[in-house]
C-alpha cells in the first residue's frame, strides 16, 4: 500500500469531497450540497471539476464507485454513489492533520484572531 | 417532491451539457460523462427551482467556464503527465505515448488536409461531383432524421411526460370520467377537452374558431403558462360569467397583439365571453386531446346537468399518474372500476356480451404519435439505403482515382512513408471531402425541414416538433465523419497494400490493370444496384398501392361539387334552423350556374378518418330481432343523392312531400339493407330507431363517407326537416360549372343576405376533401420516390462510370482486340455484357433484399400484397434499362477505337 502522506498536499477539492464522502457514501449531487454547506459556498463544485477530481482519487485508490441505485432528491432517477477506501480515510486524515499543524501555526502567530486555542 | 412543476429547459440543458463534454477526453467521457450529465440536470433543477431562470443562466456560465478550462487541463495532462509521483502502479497506462509523436499530430493533420486541398483543386471535376453525391445523401438522412427525432425520438413537450397517459378510446362520457376522477387512487391530474368549433360574431368578420372546452386542471396537467393575463382558475367554472383564453396566433391574427385584449367582451356561439388571458406561442396543445389548432380555450364543466348521460361521448382524457404508481396498476384500478361501475350502470356500461365497457389507459406519446412510426422509420431506412448507394458510388470514384495515384503513393512508400501514414492521409482525404459534402447537406435539411413544415400533408403528428437542432447537427457531422471513414476506407486500404515496385514500374496503360481493384468496384457497383432495387420496389408498391386509393369508387362524384360548412348556433331554434336551410339552399340553386344544391348535417369526406362526428343508434327490426346493427344517422334535405349524383339502386329518395309523412321515410345504403334483409326487398320495411319508427323507401349504392380506404359502416339517411333541426351543424353543398373561388363571395353574401353574424370559412370543392383525406399516403408515396429516383441515378452513374473507367483501364486490350480483326460490335457487346453481368446479380440480390424487407411495408400498403410480383418485375425491368443504357454509351466508344492510335501510342 503506498505511503498516504506520498499524496500530500491534496488539491482543496479533492480533500472536499473526500471529507464529505468520510461520512458516509454519497452520489454526486450529495457531494455537491454538502461540500456548498461546508464552505458556506464558497467552492462551488461543478460537474466537471467534480468529475475531473473523482477520475484522479478512484485513480489513486481513494475512491470506489457504487452502482447506481435510486436517489431520494432526484425523482426516482438512479445515480451513481461514490464510497471512500480505507486509503481514502487514511490520506484524509493525513491531510487533516497537514491542515491541522498549518492552523496551529497560524494561531501559535496570532494569524487567526479571538480564538485562543486551550492547549 | 414537486415533481410537476415543469423545469423549463432541463432536457435542453442536459442534451447540451452532453454535447458540451465531447470536448472532454474519451477516456473521461466514458467514465463519467453520463454522471456528470445526471448531476448537472439537477443542479439545473435545483437552481430553477431556488431562483428561476437567472439562477440557471449563472449555473450555466459557470459549468461552461468549468467544462473548457477542464477540457483543456485534461488533455494536457493526457500529453504530460503531471506529476510522475501521483501516478499510480495500478495498470491504466495505455496513454504513456512518447510525447513527441503526439504533439505531432496536430501539425500531421494540417498537413494532410492541406494536402488534400491541393489533390481536390487539382480535379474539381471528381471534387464536386463527390461532394454534391454526398450533401443529397447527408441531407436526405439528415432531413429524415429530424422528421424521425421531432416526432418520434422527442419527448413530448409537457413536465414529467413519461407520466402522461390518455385514456384509449377517441370519446368519453362525463359521468364515466367523473368516476375516474373520484373513485381513482393512481392519478394526480386528470383533465378532459371537448373540442368543437365556436362561433366569434362581434369585433370584426363574424369566424369560426376550433374552440377547445377543458376542464381545471388542463393546463396545470400540461404546464401551460401564460403570455398575459392569467389561464382558466376555479371560479371561472362555477360562475355565470363566461371567460376564455386565447391561444397565441389567434391573438396575433385577429386583434394584431393588442395588449388591450384582456377583458375585451367577445360574443361566442351569441353569448358574452371575457378574454382573460392569452398562451404562451410555445405552448403545443396535446394533439391526442385537441386539434393541433385550437384558437380559443373555454371551461368545460363537467358536472353540468346536460351533459350527464353515458351515452354521451364527448370528452378527451389525459392525466398524470402519482409517481409511485406504475400504469399497470393504474390500468388494474381502472379495470376493478370499470367492473363496478357496469354493475351499477348495466344499461349503459355492459355490453350486450356481458364485459364491462373497457376503461384503458396508454401512454400520451403512444396515442399522439399513433401509427405514424412504421412510415417514418420506414422512411429513414429508405434514406438509408440512399446514403449508402451515394458511399458505394463515392467509393467507386475515389477507387478510381486511387488507380490515378498508385504512382504517386507508390513514390512516397519508396520514400518511406509508413503505410498507416498512407492510409491516414487516404481518410483524411475522404472525410474532409465528406465534411464538406456533409455542410452542404446540412442547408440541404435546413430547406427541406422548412418545406416539411410548410407542405405539412396533415396527418402526421407533431409537425411542428419537427427541427433541426443541435443534437441534428451532431447527427449529420456523425454520419459524414462514418460516411467519409466508409467510403474511404477501402480505397485507402487499397491504395497501401501497392506494390511499389510494380507500380513504379507500370506504365501508365497496362494491358490489363489490376485485378482486386477491378473486383472491388465491381462489388460496389453490384451493391449499388441491389440497393436501389430494395429502394424502387419500395417505392413502386407505395405508388401502387397510391394510385390504387384514389382509384376507389367513393359512390359519388367529386367533381364540380362546392361545400360550405355552417353552424347554426343557439339562438336558432329547430324550426328556425330548417327554415333557414331551405331558404339557403333556394338562394344557392338561385346563383348563375348552379346546376344543384343539398344539404346535410354532414357530407362525404367532412370527417374524414372514421366516423367519429355523428349520430349513431341501434336500428330494429319490427319485429325486433336480437342483436340489431349500430348505424350511423344522417339527416339531410330532399336532392342530397340527387347532388352528390349518388345511385339509388332501389326505391326512391326524399321529397319535399315528405316533411310531415308517418312513419318517416328513410333511405339506407346497401350495407345496411343487406345485414338488416339480406336478399329481400328492402325498401317498404319498418324499422325502429330508439322510439322513432320509420319506413324504407330507398336504398342507395354505399358512399365512402370517412376516407377512401375507411370500411363503409352501416349508414341510414333521414328527413333534416323532420330530424335534423335540432343540431347546429350544417353542411350545404351545391353542383356549379363555376371555378369556386369565383363563386365563394357569391356564396358568403347568399349565407350573410339570410343571416349576416353566421360565419362562413373554407369553402372548398369536395375534390379538394378527397384530395385532403389522401395526403398522408401521398406524401410518402412521393418522398420514397423522390428518393427511389435518386437511388435510380445514382446507381445509373456507378455503371457508367465503372464501365467507362474498366473501358478506359482495357484501352490497349481492345485496340489489340479491333487491330486483330474483332469488328466494332464485338467490343460493344464485350463491355455491355460486362455491365449486364453486374446488373444481373445487382438484381438478384435486390429482389432477395426486397422480397426481405417487404414485411415490414404490408401495413403501409393499401389494396395490394407487399410481395407484389408485377412490382417486383417492372421495377427489375426498369433497372436493367437503365443499367443497358449506362454501359451501352461508354461501350459504344470503345467500338470506336482507332486501333492504330492505340498501338501508336505505345
Amino acid at each position: 500500500m503506498t505511503d498516504p502522506t506520498s499524496l500530500l498536499p491534496l488539491h482543496p477539492r479533492d480533500y472536499l469531497i473526500l471529507f464529505t464522502l468520510a461520512e458516509g457514501e454519497r452520489h454526486g449531487y450529495g457531494i455537491v450540497k454538502e461540500v456548498a454547506r461546508l464552505t458556506d459556498g464558497l467552492t462551488p463544485l461543478d460537474p466537471a471539476n467534480l468529475y475531473r477530481s473523482m477520475k484522479r482519487l478512484i485513480r489513486d485508490g481513494m475512491v470506489v464507485e457504487a452502482d447506481k441505485r435510486p436517489a431520494p432528491d432526484a425523482n426516482d432517477e438512479r445515480r451513481r454513489y461514490y464510497t471512500i477506501t480505507e486509503f481514502g480515510t487514511r490520506v484524509v486524515a493525513a491531510e487533516a492533520a497537514r491542515l491541522g499543524k498549518l492552523t496551529d501555526a497560524a494561531r501559535a502567530k496570532k494569524l487567526i484572531p479571538g480564538s485562543e486555542r486551550p492547549a | 417532491m414537486n415533481t410537476s412543476r415543469p423545469i423549463r429547459g432541463l432536457h435542453v440543458s442536459r442534451k447540451l451539457y452532453r454535447f458540451l463534454l465531447c470536448l472532454m477526453p474519451r477516456e473521461f467521457r466514458l467514465a463519467h460523462a453520463e454522471d456528470a450529465v445526471d448531476l448537472f440536470g439537477d443542479l439545473y433543477s435545483a437552481a430553477y427551482r431556488r431562483g428561476g431562470r437567472s439562477a440557471a443562466v449563472r449555473l450555466w456560465r459557470r459549468s461552461l467556464v468549468q467544462v473548457v478550462i477542464g477540457a483543456v487541463a485534461e488533455r494536457l495532462e493526457a500529453v504530460v503527465p503531471r506529476r510522475q509521483g501521483r501516478r499510480p502502479s495500478t495498470p491504466n497506462r495505455r496513454r504513456r505515448h512518447p510525447i513527441a509523436r503526439l504533439r505531432k499530430m496536430p501539425a500531421r493533420v494540417l498537413q494532410d488536409l492541406r494536402f488534400a486541398a491541393r489533390s481536390f483543386a487539382k480535379k474539381p471535376g471528381f471534387s464536386v461531383t463527390a461532394i454534391v453525391i454526398l450533401a443529397l445523401g447527408v441531407g436526405a438522412t439528415t432531413t429524415i432524421f429530424s422528421v424521425v427525432d421531432g416526432i418520434l425520438l422527442d419527448k413530448l413537450p409537457y413536465p414529467d411526460p413519461d407520466r402522461l397517459v390518455y385514456f384509449d378510446n377517441p370519446s368519453h362520457t362525463p359521468p364515466d370520467y367523473e368516476d375516474w376522477r373520484e373513485r381513482t387512487t393512481s392519478f394526480i391530474t386528470m383533465a378532459a377537452t371537448w373540442d368543437r368549433d365556436v362561433d366569434l360574431t362581434n369585433d370584426g368578420a363574424p369566424a369560426r374558431l376550433h374552440a377547445g372546452l377543458v376542464t381545471r386542471d388542463f393546463f396545470h396537467l400540461f404546464g401551460a403558462t401564460p403570455l398575459l393575463g392569467r389561464l382558466l382558475v376555479r371560479d371561472d367554472f362555477a360562475t355565470t360569467t363566461q371567460v376564455a383564453v386565447l391561444s397565441y396566433g389567434l391573438w396575433q391574427r385577429r386583434w394584431g397583439g393588442n395588449p388591450e385584449i384582456i377583458g375585451r367582451r367577445l360574443t361566442i356561439n351569441a353569448e358574452p365571453v371575457v378574454v382573460v388571458g392569452v398562451l404562451r406561442p410555445d405552448f403545443a396543445p396535446p394533439e391526442a386531446m385537441v386539434g393541433r389548432n385550437i384558437e380559443i380555450w373555454t371551461p368545460l364543466n363537467v358536472s353540468d346537468p346536460e351533459i350527464q348521460s353515458r351515452t354521451l361521448f364527448i370528452l378527451s382524457v389525459a392525466a398524470r399518474l402519482h409517481t409511485a404508481t406504475s400504469r399497470e396498476s393504474a390500468q388494474a384500478e381502472l379495470s376493478a372500476l370499470a367492473e363496478v361501475v357496469a354493475d351499477e350502470n348495466p344499461e349503459t356500461n355492459r355490453r350486450r356480451d356481458g364485459t364491462a365497457r373497457p376503461f384503458e389507459i396508454v401512454p400520451l406519446f403512444k396515442a399522439t404519435v399513433g401509427d405514424a412510426d412504421k412510415a417514418l422509420y420506414m422512411l429513414l431506412g429508405a434514406v438509408g439505403l440512399m446514403l449508402l448507394i451515394a458511399c458505394a458510388n463515392v467509393a467507386n470514384l475515389f477507387l478510381a482515382r486511387g488507380t490515378d495515384r498508385a504512382r504517386e503513393i507508390a513514390l512516397r512508400v519508396a520514400l518511406g512513408a509508413g503505410r498507416g501514414r498512407i492510409v491516414a492521409q487516404l481518410l483524411t482525404e475522404s472525410v474532409a471531402l465528406a465534411l464538406v459534402g456533409g455542410g452542404l447537406g446540412v442547408g440541404i435539411a435546413y430547406l427541406a425541414v422548412e418545406a416539411f413544415a410548410v407542405y405539412d400533408p396533415g396527418g402526421i403528428p407533431r409537425v411542428s416538433a419537427v427541427t433541426v437542432n443541435t443534437g441534428i447537427l451532431m447527427f449529420a457531422f456523425s454520419i459524414s465523419v462514418a460516411t467519409g471513414v466508409l467510403f474511404g476506407i477501402v480505397p485507402a486500404l487499397q491504395a497501401a497494400r501497392t506494390d511499389v515496385t510494380e507500380a513504379l514500374k507500370e506504365s501508365t496503360g497496362s494491358v490489363t490493370a489490376g485485378r482486386r481493384r477491378f473486383q472491388v468496384r465491381n462489388a460496389l457497383v453490384v451493391a449499388e444496384i441491389a440497393m436501389a432495387l430494395v429502394l424502387l420496389v419500395g417505392a413502386g408498391l407505395l405508388f401502387k398501392s397510391f394510385m390504387r386509393l384514389v382509384n376507389v369508387d367513393p359512390g359519388f362524384e367529386t367533381e364540380q361539387l362546392v361545400t360550405i360548412p355552417l353552424t347554426l348556433g343557439p339562438p336558432y331554434t329547430t324550426e328556425q334552423r330548417v327554415q333557414f336551410t331551405d331558404n339557403l339552399i333556394e338562394r344557392i340553386t338561385a346563383l348563375p350556374g348552379t346546376q344543384d344544391a343539398a344539404a346535410g348535417w354532414t357530407l362525404p369526406f367532412v370527417f374524414h378518418g372514421g366516423p367519429r362526428c355523428c349520430w349513431m343508434n341501434r336500428v330494429q327490426q319490427t319485429p325486433a330481432v336480437d342483436d340489431p346493427p349500430a348505424a350511423i344517422i344522417h339527416p339531410v334535405t330532399p336532392g342530397y343523392f340527387r347532388v352528390l349524383r349518388g345511385t339509388l339502386t332501389r326505391g326512391r329518395e326524399f321529397a319535399k312531400e315528405d316533411r310531415d309523412a308517418t312513419p318517416i321515410p328513410t333511405v339506407v345504403n346497401a350495407t345496411l339493407a343487406k345485414r338488416l334483409f339480406g336478399e329481400q326487398e328492402a325498401v317498404g320495411q319498418s324499422l325502429l330507431m330508439d322510439d322513432i319508427e320509420v319506413t324504407i323507401v330507398g336504398v342507395v349504392s354505399d358512399i365512402r363517407h370517412w376516407g377512401l380506404n375507411e370500411n363503409i359502416t352501416n349508414e341510414l339517411y333521414v328527413p333534416y326537416a323532420e330530424l335534423g333541426g335540432d343540431s347546429r351543424r350544417l353542411h350545404v353543398m351545391l353542383r356549379s360549372e363555376r371555378n369556386v373561388t369565383d363563386l365563394a363571395s357569391a356564396l358568403r353574401d347568399a349565407v350573410w343576405s339570410l343571416d349576416p353574424n353566421l360565419p362562413v370559412d373554407e369553402i372548398i370543392t369536395m375534390r379538394q376533401r378527397v384530395s385532403t383525406s389522401v395526403a398522408v399516403p401521398r406524401f410518402y408515396s412521393m418522398l420514397l420516390s423522390v428518393f427511389a429516383g435518386v437511388a435510380i441515378l445514382l446507381a445509373a452513374g456507378g455503371i457508367y462510370g465503372s464501365i467507362l473507367y474498366s473501358v478506359g483501364q482495357r484501352h490497349r486490350e481492345l485496340g489489340i482486340r479491333l487491330a486483330l480483326g474483332a469488328r466494332s460490335i464485338d467490343v460493344v457487346h464485350l463491355i455491355v455484357r460486362h455491365g449486364l453481368t453486374l446488373t444481373a446479380m445487382g438484381i438478384g440480390l435486390g429482389l432477395a433484399g426486397a422480397y426481405a424487407v417487404s414485411r415490414t411495408l404490408q401495413s403501409l400498403v393499401f389494396g395490394i400484397s407487399a410481395t407484389d410480383g408485377a412490382t417486383f418485375a417492372a421495377v427489375s425491368v426498369l433497372l436493367a434499362t437503365v443499367a443497358l443504357a449506362a454501359s451501352y454509351v461508354p461501350a459504344r466508344r470503345a467500338g470506336r477505337t482507332d486501333p492504330m492510335e492505340t498501338l501508336k501510342a505505345e
